[in-house]
């Protein structure tokens, strides 16, 4: 599996993302900057979390319109898959790729504790090997991770089945509607989520139920290449 | 209660640009607002 992760500045969780993807895959990630504006053939495209370009105008807007982006819409649309996180899905969404927006937290606080997550969709090369409707402990640390979307775009998401994780128990932790916490684009090859399922996947991070996430999309790939 | 960001914005007019609204309008809805979750409003103030 050819998996690509994407670093601009200011993002912090690009070796934690690439030791994941070591992990599951037992292949090397390519790291690339925000500045190309080829990107290498790839399986797996990662936006990382982090702060890029220190989170000035809005989380994710400056990295939107960032060069490599270009690349990354353009394999998008050819259906590689995508993979965002924290600041990667705030990324996604604000260059149009998902739907909707991360708000600041309803608290108005930096947040960063473990949640409850529910896996809503296993229909997806995601999140294939998890269980329908179960739940998993996952870290969180963001300032703006409060999904907002339209009444019709929410409806469009429940009703394709495109919320992919929920928080769960009570654990939602900046207010997002329908405690949305990932949600994956209308040609199912693009998923954005405010948790870190690369900060628990092994041992000594607490759990390894987030390695789950990236070995299903070991699985998922390879069934699409098949 | 209403939070927002305000703009100063200079601009050097050329004889081939569009109007400064409207060039000011494409940027708010590129890049300076999130349309999802934000609105805007240009005022355009001529340089005495």
């Amino acid at each position: 599996m050819r998996s690509v992760v994407v670093q601009f500045p200011g993002t912090n969780r690009e070796r934690d993302m690439i030791a994941a993807l070591r992990l599951a895959t037992e292949t090397e990630p390519v790291l690339v900057w925000h500045a190309d504006t080829e990107l290498p053939k790839a399986d797996l495209i990662v936006l990382p979390g982090g702060f890029s370009y220190g989170d000035y105008l809005r989380a994710g807007a400056i990295a939107a319109h960032s060069p490599i982006m270009e690349s990354v819409k353009r394999a998008a649309d050819q259906g590689v898959l995508v993979l965002g996180i924290c600041n990667g899905f705030q990324a996604l969404c604000e260059s149009g790729l998902l739907p909707g927006a991360l708000m600041r937290n309803a608290s108005l606080n930096f947040v960063c504790r473990n949640v409850e997550l529910r896996i809503e969709n296993t229909e997806t090369p995601f999140t294939c090997l998890y269980k329908r409707g179960a739940t998993m402990p996952c870290p969180v640390a963001h300032h703006d991770g409060n999904y907002f979307a339209d009444p019709e775009t929410l409806e469009r998401l429940e009703s394709d089945l495109r919320v992919i994780f929920r928080y769960d128990g009570g654990t939602n932790p900046n207010g997002s509607q329908r405690n949305i916490a990932g949600i994956l684009n209308e040609g199912g090859n693009v998923l954005g989520l405010m948790p870190h399922p690369e900060n628990r996947v092994e041992a000594a991070h607490g759990g390894t139920e987030g390695l789950t996430l990236f070995k299903s999309l070991v699985l998922g790939i390879s069934d699409r290449a098949a | 209660m209403r939070q927002g960001k305000v703009f100063d914005i200079t601009m050097k007019l050329n004889d081939d640009m569009d109007e400064p609204e409207s060039v000011l309008a494409d940027m708010a809805e590129r890049l300076l607002a999130n349309m999802v979750i934000e609105d805007y409003r240009v005022e355009v103030i001529a340089d005495s």
